[in-house]
């Protein structure tokens, strides 16, 4: 039953990490790519670690696979601000888009 | 060296011990972090006396966590942000998948109403980070500089709301979040 949870967890889990990538290929600025990597990937990474953690031998085990989780969500978050605020300084702004734009390529 | 055994004969002049309810929380604490790093097969003893060390050479000026921190609200709180994380990834995945990219994308600069210490601010600062469509791009002043993925007339809302929810966990008063389109 563990198994089959946990399976079924991190398989619901990788169709945000592919949304993701897809959102840091097709998504046309530095700002924009961050939101794919700061919320898609975090809740993919989350429900793969959860997955993982359900069919862990030993509680010490699933807490360390939920700690990893919770410390790549805090450097994921903080990451993303240094990249935008330097992005802001040192980069292009970031765009107002209000129309429809072919970013597919 | 010489230097060096000066710098430590000193800062051994200025310990002193923490609290011993302090002492005892950040002994428990860093016993139960080797407990899970070591996934439970390290020595108990070397664990506990490393978390001792470590708990009786930090600083007592610095907090375990902070004072005002209403632990009895915090399960709720990560229930609204898992929510969040959720609502946030199922929107940039939908915009990602979607055949024609199409966003309503803007900044907007968001002012604090309750949160005036800066680590409640960077706690704000980092959660956006996780809350549907908005990116921090700067803290300045009392101010959040954020970034907007796909504009719509709840982002206001979501971000007072979010304020009002970190307001309530460091036991700030603060009034009802009115929805205001």
């Amino acid at each position: 039953m563990r198994e089959l949870l946990g399976t079924g967890l991190i398989l619901l889990g990788l169709p945000f990490f592919i949304a993701s990538t897809l959102g840091l290929l097709r998504f046309p600025d530095v700002y924009a790519r961050l939101h794919a990597l700061t919320k898609a990937d975090n809740v993919g990474l989350g429900l793969i670690c959860i997955g993982l953690a359900v069919q862990a031998s030993s509680i010490a085990v699933a807490l360390k696979i939920v700690l990893i989780w919770g410390l790549i969500l805090l450097a994921s978050s903080t990451g993303a601000t240094l990249i935008a605020s330097s992005a802001l300084r040192h980069g292009p702004a970031p765009r107002r888009d209000d129309e429809d734009t072919h970013a597919g390529r | 060296m010489l230097l060096r055994s000066k710098r430590l004969t000193g800062w051994l002049g200025r310990w002193q011990p923490p609290p011993w309810q302090a002492l005892l929380l950040r002994t428990l604490l860093y016993s139960g972090l080797w407990w899970v790093l070591t996934e439970g097969k390290g020595s108990l003893w070397i664990g506990v006396a490393l978390a001792l060390v470590i708990a009786l050479c930090a600083p007592v000026s610095v907090a375990t966590w902070p004072r005002q921190l209403r632990w009895w609200k915090l399960p709720l709180f990560i229930g609204f942000m898992l929510k969040s994380s959720l609502k946030g990834a199922l929107e940039v995945a939908k915009l990602a998948i979607s055949q024609r990219y199409h966003a309503n994308t803007l900044t907007h600069t968001y002012c604090f109403r309750l949160l005036k210490q800066p680590p409640q601010q960077l706690l704000m600062a980092n959660l956006v980070n996780l809350t549907p469509g908005t990116l921090t791009l700067r803290i300045r002043g009392d101010a959040l500089y954020i970034h907007i993925l796909h504009h719509h007339p709840h982002v206001e809302y979501q971000l007072k709301l979010l304020e009002s929810r970190i307001a309530g966990l460091y036991g700030l008063t603060h009034g009802p979040t009115e929805y205001q389109p």
